[in-house]
């Protein structure tokens, strides 16, 4: 999921650039104190958890948990994810820094809008956490699909991102599993993201 | 006299042991990479190479000279215990017998030149929970000078 540099277009890659830096800023203005440490913490196991493997159709898929950090997070997921997939990308080689840009909005994208299912109103919660954590990984492939499309790869990607239903499907249930834990033990944690 | 003639004997050994060739060997499969050094230090370039396969120790399986840099390689045709002569024919000479193995793959060796995983995996966290503290408690002594 992870797009590396040279693959995609430079333009593409700069108009990424131009979407996913002012995001950042807009969404990461005027954190609290007590944001930061949760922030940090969940951008810590966002880094780590990338490193969980999975062999798949000739090709291998890990966890980004981005559902969940957008339910946990709310807004502050964007900002959480493009430091994360800057250390990703210095350390692990996993994208680059060409390309984080477009990384960035495509995972981003994805948490934001698992963060707007959960907000959603009259759904219980683990639909909601489900939804959340299948489209944190569905929406990123799809997006990376267009962009390869975009790039002149054709429109075989779309296909292939039907590879990420099955991560998507595991994220969905991880994520339900770790909501219900939280309901039962911190429920004051999504306070946070409801606001 | 002969107290200063020792001192100076001494001394002349001294600066010409600084001044020894020393070899590294580097896998760099299918190839050997011999840098020469004085002393580990300068490079010691154009100096004359002789290289003897195992077993063979009369006859040179390949010779020729360092480049600028002090390097030479070459490419084994097995593994063992391989003997290298370095001369650079201003007085500074050496000989070394070096294992070199074979069974070494381009892949072994391009892991062994990188930072493992474990380590990347403890600077990424480092990194990550120490900006966290570092945000917070700015964020914190920004919270109490507005209040």
């Amino acid at each position: 999921m992870h797009i590396a540099d040279g693959i995609l277009s430079t333009g593409l890659c700069v108009a990424a650039y131009a979407v996913s830096l002012p995001a950042v800023y807009a969404l990461g203005r005027r954190i609290e104190p007590e944001e930061v440490t949760r922030m940090g913490l969940l951008s810590a196991v966002t880094f780590v958890v990338s490193l969980i493997h999975f062999p798949l159709a000739g090709t291998s898929i890990h966890l980004g948990l981005y559902g969940l950090v957008g339910i946990l997070l709310g807004r502050r997921a964007f900002p959480v994810i493009f430091a994360t997939l800057l250390f990703q990308a210095l350390l692990f080689q996993h994208g680059g820094l060409l390309s984080l840009g477009v990384n960035s909005f495509n995972m981003g994208a994805g948490s934001l809008l698992g963060w707007a299912v959960w907000r959603m109103p009259g759904l219980p919660d683990a639909g909601k956490a489900v939804s959340a954590g299948f489209l944190g990984v569905m929406i990123p492939a799809l997006l990376m699909a267009a962009e390869f499309s975009f790039s002149g790869y054709g429109k075989g990607f779309y296909y292939v991102s039907a590879i990420y239903l099955v991560a998507a499907t595991i994220e969905g249930a991880l994520t339900a599993a770790a909501v219900a834990y939280f309901r039962r033990v911190k429920p004051e944690i999504f306070a946070f993201s409801q606001a | 006299m002969k107290k200063r003639f020792l001192f100076l004997m001494v001394l002349a050994a001294a600066i010409l042991s600084a001044h020894d060739i020393e070899i590294t060997v580097e896998h760099a499969p299918p190839s050997v990479v011999v840098r020469t050094t004085y002393a580990g230090t300068e490079p010691a370039p154009y100096a004359a190479v002789l290289v003897y396969a195992p077993g063979k120790p009369d006859t040179e399986y390949q010779n020729g000279r360092t480049d600028e840099n002090g390097v030479f390689s070459f490419v084994p045709n097995q593994g063992g215990e391989w003997r290298f002569v370095v001369d650079d024919e201003m007085g500074h000479r050496t000989e070394r017998a070096i294992p070199v193995d074979l069974s070494r793959n381009a892949a072994e060796g391009a892991v062994s030149a990188r930072m493992p995983l474990r380590l990347k995996l403890v600077t990424g966290l480092s990194v990550i929970l120490g900006l966290t503290g570092l945000l917070y408690g700015y964020k914190s002594r920004q919270d109490r000078r507005t209040r």
